[in-house]
């Protein structure tokens, strides 16, 4: 077990390493454009051109990369952060130290500062969300999958098939035609603060509900068909005949060995929650991460998307792992 | 490489396995058996009709825009579906709108699947260090939350139709790989690749002409499947901002327009909404149809 955690921690972080290279391509590949994007489209070409030569961004991509990597890891000082280029971008951490994602164009402050609040805003939404998918989807995974191909297994299998054919945005724009414009039982937009007073906790519902009916519906179906799988093996068809009460023999046989399959997939929700946050967000106006990293990528916010999508496999690959290993301490099989 | 014939006739197991299955209904063929995948078929097939049947219809050219009727945008004789906060017909930009979509993500999802195969098939046959290298940029890739990687990607290269099909294709084509990889591993075993392999078949016939046909039971089900999440991740792009560029009717598009007038006047997103749905729906019951008959067998 603890080599093959150390084999996969290892892989994780490589997986991360060569992500995170993947998106310091994808944004400073033209290095002219880096320029650019951090003085902003009124800067004339000259100043453009003194910042290209600061900045050494004529060196190639790979070398550019180390020093990207040398500024997060607080080996190097941020060259933006330099009082002398009279960029007047100032961090009180100072411009060298762990976790320096630079500073953000958009918001006109250090990454730092910007992100974590975000992100907590973020967390509550999708922990709710979590809160709601879980319990949610095993309901009505079991309920369907116990008896396989029964009435109600056909009715929850319909609903949970459409449940995943309503993307988010749609989904959002049904919620507030309905909830909002027709009963105005909720409101329409979630800013998280107590304006035109509606409690805060009344802004939740919609966007909690949005993110979770999607992918509950998906998740619902991963363990109705484990359940289904399981109620057919030999050794519930034993239990059955041997007589004991139904009711014993999915809580104590079946729904055990069902759940394993399902675990995995439940926390590899947690990657696609990542995406629907971003569409989510965007639909209420939430004031999270999401909508954050979006409007980052719309501005042309060089650090900040760095910053945001390096958070966001960080979060992704976490998990990952986490199914993987919780996944070798439920099934016995892999155990061995 | 040239796909060479077998030299001298021979009875495969690959043959063998063939003909039996042509003896026994194949999974398309069986369609109509299954009530779930007729309802998705139909579903998609009303798109279909009416993305082809577009440019012959009555209606308003999907970009006119009627000033007149911005005042009440509601349905009337003139916009049965009545218009956007710009005036332009919402019907017709519906029905205009799903010829964009039918046309970006078959395109999208077959290109993904070139590309996702080639790189599975690869990796099955060969193993070793083009299965590392496969798998790893597959992991890389399969690290990113998909619509994350959509919009720094979009967001990069720009909004076009060929930018939308090279996003999805890169974001699809690792998981077609680690799909097909999986399955190539558990064939490539078999007696009738041995066979292939005595009989001094190349390795590019190997791979398309045994082993690809014998991952194509699973595959059919994916397909129809991504075709549902390309379709979402089509209208969520077009929802971010990041879509079709305007004037191009787009259902993501749309539905982000009429957001603006939402409380008011939420016909503009709300029919848009109804057609993704109607249509990612199709898609998925198609799937969950397939699969439905190939457990059967």
């Amino acid at each position: 077990m603890l080599s093959y955690l150390t084999r996969r921690l290892l892989e994780v972080a490589l997986t991360l390493l060569l992500a995170s290279f993947v998106v310091f391509m994808v944004t400073e590949f033209s290095p002219g454009n880096v320029a650019r994007r951090t003085l902003g489209p009124f800067a004339t070409q000259e100043q453009v051109d003194i910042l290209y030569n600061r900045l050494h961004l004529n060196d190639p991509l790979l070398v550019r990369y180390a020093r990207w990597l040398g500024v997060l890891t607080g080996l190097q000082a941020d060259p933006l952060q330099d009082p002398a280029l009279g960029l007047n971008f100032t961090d009180p951490r100072g411009a060298r130290y762990f976790g320096n994602f630079g500073y953000s164009t958009l918001y006109k402050a250090p990454v730092n500062d910007v992100l974590w609040d975000r992100l907590a805003n973020t967390a509550l939404l999708a922990g709710l969300a979590f809160a709601v998918i879980v319990p949610l989807s095993l309901l009505l995974g079991v309920i369907a999958g116990m008896r396989a191909g029964s009435g109600t297994d056909r009715i929850v299998s319909s609903l949970s098939i459409v449940m995943t054919s309503v993307p988010e945005f749609a989904l959002g724009v049904m919620l507030v035609a309905v909830f909002v414009v027709l009963l105005h039982w909720l409101p329409g937009t979630s800013p998280l603060e107590r304006e035109g007073g509606w409690p805060i906790a009344a802004q939740l519902v919609l966007p909690v509900a949005t993110l979770a009916i999607y992918d509950a519906g998906y998740v619902a179906r991963i363990v109705r068909s484990s359940m289904a799988e399981v109620m057919t093996r030999p050794y519930v068809r034993t239990a059955v005949l041997k007589g004991l009460p139904r009711r014993t023999v999915i809580v104590r046989h079946a729904l055990r060995n069902a759940m394993i399959a399902p675990f995995t997939v439940i926390l590899l929700q947690i990657n696609w929650l990542i995406g629907g946050v971003v569409v989510t967000e965007l639909v209420f106006g939430y004031p999270g991460f999401g909508r954050m990293l979006l409007d980052a990528a719309l501005f042309g916010d060089i650090s900040l998307i760095e910053a945001a999508t390096l958070i966001a496999l960080l979060v992704a690959t976490t998990t990952q792992l986490a199914s993987d290993i919780g996944y070798r301490l439920l099934d016995p099989q892999s155990r061995r | 490489m040239s796909v060479t014939q077998a030299p001298f006739p021979i009875a495969t197991p690959a043959a063998a396995a063939e003909a039996a299955e042509r003896g026994a209904p194949g999974l398309l063929r069986r369609l109509p058996s299954s009530r779930v995948a007729m309802v998705g078929l139909s579903l998609v097939l009303f798109w279909v009709v009416l993305a082809l049947l577009a440019p012959v219809l009555p209606l308003a050219s999907p970009n006119a825009q009627d000033y007149a009727a911005i005042g009440h945008p509601g349905s009337s004789a003139a916009h049965l579906l009545g218009v956007d906060p710009l005036g332009r017909d919402v019907l017709s930009r519906l029905i205009w709108g799903a010829r964009t979509v039918l046309a970006v993500a078959p395109i999208a999802v077959v290109t993904a699947y070139i590309v996702g195969c080639a790189m599975g098939l690869l990796a099955g046959y060969y193993r070793g260090w083009v299965d590392v290298v496969v798998s790893r940029v597959s992991d890389v890739i399969l690290s990113f939350p998909v619509v994350v990687l959509y919009v720094i990607l979009i967001a990069n290269i720009g909004p076009s139709a060929l930018n939308i099909v090279v996003a999805a294709v890169l974001a699809s084509a690792p998981g077609i790989a680690r799909i097909v990889r999986g399955l190539v591993l558990s064939l490539v075993n078999q007696e009738f690749v041995a066979a292939a392999e005595l009989r001094r078949e190349s390795d590019l016939y190997i791979m398309l002409v045994e082993l690809l046909p014998n991952c194509r039971g699973p595959l059919i089900t994916d397909f129809c499947l991504r075709l549902g999440y390309i379709t979402i991740a089509i209208g969520t792009l077009g929802f971010l901002g990041l879509g079709l560029p305007p004037p191009t009717p787009d259902w993501g598009g749309m539905i982000k327009q009429g957001t603006a007038m939402l409380t008011v006047y939420p016909h503009m997103s709300l029919y848009p909404a109804f057609a993704i749905v109607s249509l990612v729906l199709g898609f998925n019951l198609l799937a969950d149809g397939l699969t439905e008959l190939s457990m059967s067998d």
